[in-house]
């Protein structure tokens, strides 16, 4: 039977296979070919995590905008794909980009600590792919939900990654990392409307102002951690 | 029939098929203790006609080199004549280091045409001993001709003023949701 889950992991096999080809067929030189396709593969997997993490705060806030039940049948097969495509990533960026294990002791210090925030992210990622299936959700009972509350370390690891290795956030100004800057913001602006309403319920004791102002406070020091790690990778050369 | 199970062993065959065959290199080079990460902008996709800067960060396993004492060159030579490249002359294009920085360097360079060119770092230290020489290649594509026009839009947006509007204007938005829910919430407290 074709469930939306096999239809996405399908897809992005097809999807993946078929970037391969054009590039193999249009770039024949090697290193240029796994240059491109870590590129394709790191954006598509991005863009995936994206699609993930987005449902779950946004029909929070918005309980009646279309396809608040119909969207969930597909998370999980997104959430494999997102592996898939970060797993190709990885392997070819690797092997292809890195010289494999014999490179890593030749990378600089912010490509070594990059390449270790994305590994860590993949881990997660895995743990979360290997564990989206219906058996294992019963399985784990309530860990279930905590193991899956990690893909927001994961996705901090691999905004991380991203802004310290990426080829088109070297100069945040541009249009790429400014829009993937707005979307990701976006996101993490609906989680902290939510957490306020949720705090502030919680503790009525506390001013209105108090949540906010913490809740405010610890995002700039998000904002802070990642701009100093991408000042560290690419130098404060560039704007 | 299209099952889970069919599914997964697709993806894996697919894992195992992007697995490059034999590692080459763009990014990261080696040569001694040297390994050497090569970045060009725009996003390591150059193009010809125009400036392009080219950024180099060397880490020395035995942490001896230091840019400051390295007479280091920068040679880019059509990629069919990498063996042939003259190493004894001045660089074609000249590396110097970012603010002081000694193990982070740059260069500029115009790419004539659109083609595959070689792009040869060659280091000797200046005392003749205080590290070991290096030598890497890479492999640069210069797919398309570049725009020398820079917009005024894309300089602004260059600039820092973008980061506040975003997230000045993310944040001002964040403190009118509160109110709102603060304004909404108010019946029921009360």
């Amino acid at each position: 039977m074709i469930t939306p889950k096999r239809a996405l992991i399908t897809a992005s096999f097809l999807v993946s296979i078929a970037i391969a080809l054009f590039e193999h067929a249009s770039v024949p030189l090697s290193s240029q070919f796994y240059l491109d396709l870590t590129q394709y593969y790191g954006f598509i997997s991005l863009a995936l995590l994206y699609l993930v993490l987005l449902p779950g705060p946004f029909y929070r806030l918005f309980p009646n905008a279309p396809f608040s039940i119909a969207h969930r049948a597909y998370l999980s097969g997104l959430g494999i794909s997102t592996f898939y495509f970060a797993l190709l990533h990885s392997t070819v960026a690797f092997w292809g980009l890195l010289e494999g294990f014999a490179g890593i002791p030749y990378l600089p210090g912010p490509y070594f600590w990059a390449m270790i925030f994305g590994f860590l992210a993949l881990l997660i990622l895995a743990a979360l792919a290997g564990t989206s299936f219906d058996y294992m959700r019963i399985k784990l009972g309530k860990n279930w939900k905590r193991l899956h509350r990690t893909v927001y370390a994961g996705a901090f690891l691999v905004v991380a990654h991203t802004a310290m290795a990426g080829s088109h956030f070297q100069s945040l100004g541009a249009f790429i990392p400014t829009f993937w800057m707005v979307i990701f913001f976006a996101l993490v602006l609906m989680h902290a409307i939510l957490l306020n309403r949720l705090l502030s319920a919680k503790y009525p004791q506390y001013s209105w102002l108090f949540f906010p102002v913490i809740i405010a406070l610890v995002i700039l020091f998000g904002l802070f951690i990642l701009n100093f790690l991408h000042t560290y990778a690419h130098g404060a050369h560039q704007h | 029939m299209l099952t889970a199970r069919t599914s997964i062993s697709l993806l894996i065959a697919a894992a195992l098929f992007a697995l490059p065959l034999a590692a080459s290199a763009h990014v990261l080079k080696t040569s001694g203790t040297m390994g050497i990460v090569l970045h060009l902008d725009p996003e390591d996709e150059p193009q010809a006609g125009v400036v392009t800067p080219i950024y180099l960060a060397f880490k020395d396993t035995a942490g001896r080199f230091k840019f400051s004492e390295c007479d280091c060159r920068m040679y880019i030579a059509p990629y069919a004549q990498k063996d042939s490249i003259d190493t004894s002359k001045a660089s074609d294009a000249f590396l110097h280091t970012h603010g002081g920085d000694e193990l982070n360097a740059d260069a500029t360079f115009v790419f004539p045409k659109p083609d595959v060119y070689a792009l040869e770092v060659v280091g000797t230290p200046k005392d003749g001993s205080s590290f070991t020489p290096f030598t890497v290649l890479y492999d640069v594509r210069v797919a398309t001709y570049g725009s020398n026009a820079i917009s005024p839009v894309a300089s602004f947006f260059k600039g820092h003023a973008l980061h506040f509007v975003i997230f000045g204007g993310g944040f001002l938005f964040f403190l009118a949701a509160v109110l709102y829910d603060r304004r909404k919430a108010k019946p029921i407290s009360q």
